[in-house]
């Protein structure tokens, strides 16, 4: 087994490591950069956005819900697949939560708890469609997108599932202040980017998502159960969604069926920005978080400048092009594609 | 205003003497209506279902009622539509999303000989701007709530409560679908008119009524104008987003003052606690009864309804909201 992580380690960096490190660094830095120059821009524009209340309660708390569903789907991505349920399931998570929590007069924890199982049982159903039946991800997420979608509007009867009232600090999983200033859905979304980057960097399920998106074939002659695999890495992605789906309800007080539809589609443009490459074999989630903020403050920015929304939509879709060319641009330069 | 209220209430109150007219004739075969709602989601939809269904028993009818996942799906709403038509039933009641879109798909319906009530929106068949009570040669006329009156309303409410003056935020769910449209520019148009000393901020748009953008507006808004007075949200969803971001920011109660459309549980709580000033509300059950009874009417009896059937709307608070005139509009 170890032969085959080597093997598969080989793959990914290539033959120098440290090269491939200065180039991943490269990547990551110039990320960083625009979304430094957007900040600048927009707090020269008008100065009250760089002040604590908009960075928190606006930017850093747009990005939690997208930000963790990007996370989640850094994996997928990376092992050349694709998750278009995300955003359907997250509704669908919290729907489900929702009604557990009412009907069983769960605590807070018991609630986060069945979010997280129920994201995870969603997230290998996806695995299971496409590693047993074979479907590809864009096709089999896609009925799941769908089916989840359904299944929300069902279980909850088409009505907005009113819980969180019912249940002691529920508000505060996204909006209290263990630490002073920062609300807890920011932390959240730090705390679970970290063990993402820990999972996909120091751990053999991080070693073979990478391994499975670079070179599936080469992976399975390894001797690695890739089918296995795959159908856990859509598990984390589940468990990102039921993360998403906790925030979500403790932001809006309740469980809407209507929402999160679109959300994946934001989700994907985050980790695509972020630099992870939908071909697969190639991405990091500090990048990912990087493409959400760079997303949440453009959009923020562009709302606290009041600019008409048409054109909030057309300058949106032109950064995307911008932030996505400028990487190829650079990559093409460094080598790493033709 | 109390003039409206009073022609409004006057109205329903008629709608009702006639809508329980007519009885059950045994020998008459049960009619199909399909109606093509904007959605199923949102609990308005539901109710209106709900007065269809209603009605329909009352009448010897049955009802299929469907509609898109979200108010942007034209397309969706549009294949309903087609495959509505292809099951020949006795009538359709269609609320128009796609205002201009439709109106190949509904002269479909008239050559097969499906009568078409619109119920909520009109669609245009007379070419240019979607107008309502226009629309005779593609359907016999429309069931609605007048937004552009009820906008007009929440702007005369506003601005009472914030004296007349300040700094207002508009939020609409739709910049494409005539209802959202009415409800904005009812709104606008009043305050531009009426209201000099109000100052209206660009409006901003939290697509398909999704709570969560509309908090995110919010939020943006409140930092971007310390001294903002007023909020108008155009729907349920805006209107509990716009109070979760007043929730986030730790406003103190009523300090923005916000004004939203439709009821709903968490709106109704909000409401009530005095995080929100005040919602209009529609009659949805209204729509859909009358929608049903001039469909019926028309089959059976060749009753041809009026082209334009006014269902109502009410300002309410925290001091009406018991009210049974008020409470029977409004859903969890």
């Amino acid at each position: 087994m170890s032969d085959a992580i080597k093997a598969v380690d080989g793959e990914v960096e290539g033959g120098s490591k440290i090269a491939a490190l200065v180039k991943r660094e490269i990547g990551r830095v110039l990320a960083l950069g625009s979304l430094v120059v957007i900040f600048i821009f927009f707090t020269i524009m008008r100065p009250v956005f760089a002040s604590w209340e908009n960075v928190s309660g606006g930017i850093l708390m747009s990005t939690t819900v997208i930000g963790l569903l990007a996370i989640g789907t850094t994996f997928v991505i990376i092992t050349g697949g694709i998750d278009l349920s995300i955003g359907t399931a997250t509704a669908l998570v919290a729907i489900i939560v929702g009604k557990t929590v009412q009907s069983m007069h769960l605590n807070v924890w018991s609630g986060i708890l069945v979010g997280l199982i129920v994201g995870g049982i969603l997230g290998v159903i996806n695995g299971l469609l496409i590693t047993i039946l074979k479907l590809p991800p864009f096709i089999a997420t896609l009925a799941t997108m769908k089916a989840a979608q359904g299944l929300a509007l069902i279980v909850s009867d088409m009505k907005p599932v009113l819980f969180t009232t019912d249940v002691k600090g529920w508000d505060s999983i996204a909006q209290g202040n263990l630490i002073p200033k920062i609300p807890n859905g920011v932390l959240i979304l730090f705390v679970g980017a970290i063990i993402a980057a820990i999972v996909l960097n120091k751990t053999v399920i991080g070693r073979y998502t990478f391994a499975i998106g670079s070179n599936t074939a080469a992976t399975k002659l390894s001797g690695v159960q890739v089918n296995n695999w795959l159908v856990a890495i859509y598990g984390i992605g589940g468990l990102y969604v039921g993360m998403a789906a906790i925030v979500l309800t403790s932001r809006l007080g309740s469980a809407r069926p209507d929402l999160g539809l679109g959300y994946e589609l934001e989700a994907i443009a985050a980790v695509i920005i972020g630099g992870t490459s939908l071909l697969g074999g190639k991405g990091t989630i500090s990048g990912t978080i990087i493409g959400a903020l760079i997303m949440a403050v453009l959009v923020n920015g562009l709302r606290i400048l009041e600019l008409q929304q048409e054109w909030q939509y057309v300058i949106t879709g032109a950064v995307i092009v911008l932030a996505v060319w400028g990487d190829n641009v650079r990559r093409r330069s460094a080598g790493e594609i033709s | 205003m109390k003039k409206v209220l009073t022609i409004v209430a006057v109205a329903s109150a008629m709608a009702l003497v006639v809508g329980t007219g007519s009885a059950v004739n045994a020998a008459e075969k049960t009619l199909k209506i399909e109606l093509i709602s904007k959605g199923e989601t949102h609990q308005f939809w539901q109710a209106v279902k709900k007065g269809a269904e209603t009605q329909a028993a009352l009448m010897n009818a049955t009802i299929h009622f469907q509609g898109p996942a979200n108010e942007t799906m034209i397309d969706k709403q549009l294949e309903m539509l087609d495959g509505a038509i292809a099951l020949k039933p006795d009538a359709i009641g269609y609320a128009a999303l796609g205002t201009t879109e439709s109106v190949s798909h509904l002269k479909a319906a008239n050559a097969a000989g499906i009568p078409v009530y619109m119920f909520d929106t009109a669609a245009s068949c007379t070419g240019g701007v979607p107008k309502l009570g226009v629309s005779s040669d593609c359907a016999l006329g429309v069931a609605y709530t007048n937004s552009t009156a009820a906008g007009s309303l929440a702007a005369d409410k506003l601005a009472a409560l914030i004296g007349g003056k300040g700094k207002v935020l508009v939020i609409g769910h739709s910049q494409t679908n005539q209802t959202g449209i009415d409800r904005r520019d009812g709104f606008v148009n009043r305050i531009k008119a009426k209201y000099k000393n109000i100052t209206l901020l660009p409006v901003q748009y939290s697509e398909g009524g999704d709570a969560l953008k509309a908090q995110e507006i919010t939020s943006a808004a409140l930092v971007a104008n310390k001294d903002l007075k007023g909020i108008y949200g155009t729907n349920e969803g805006v209107s509990i987003g716009a109070g979760q971001a007043f929730k986030a920011a730790k406003l103190t109660k009523g300090k923005v003052k916000l004004i939203g459309f439709d009821s709903g549980k968490q709106q109704m709580a909000n409401i009530k606690s005095g995080l929100q000033s005040g919602a209009i509300t529609q009659s949805p059950m209204g729509i859909g009864a009358k929608t049903v009874e001039a469909l019926v009417n028309y089959v059976r009896n060749k009753t041809v309804p009026k082209n334009l059937i006014d269902t109502g709307f009410y300002y309410y608070n925290k001091a009406n909201i018991a009210d049974p005139k008020i409470a029977g509009n409004l859903y969890e």
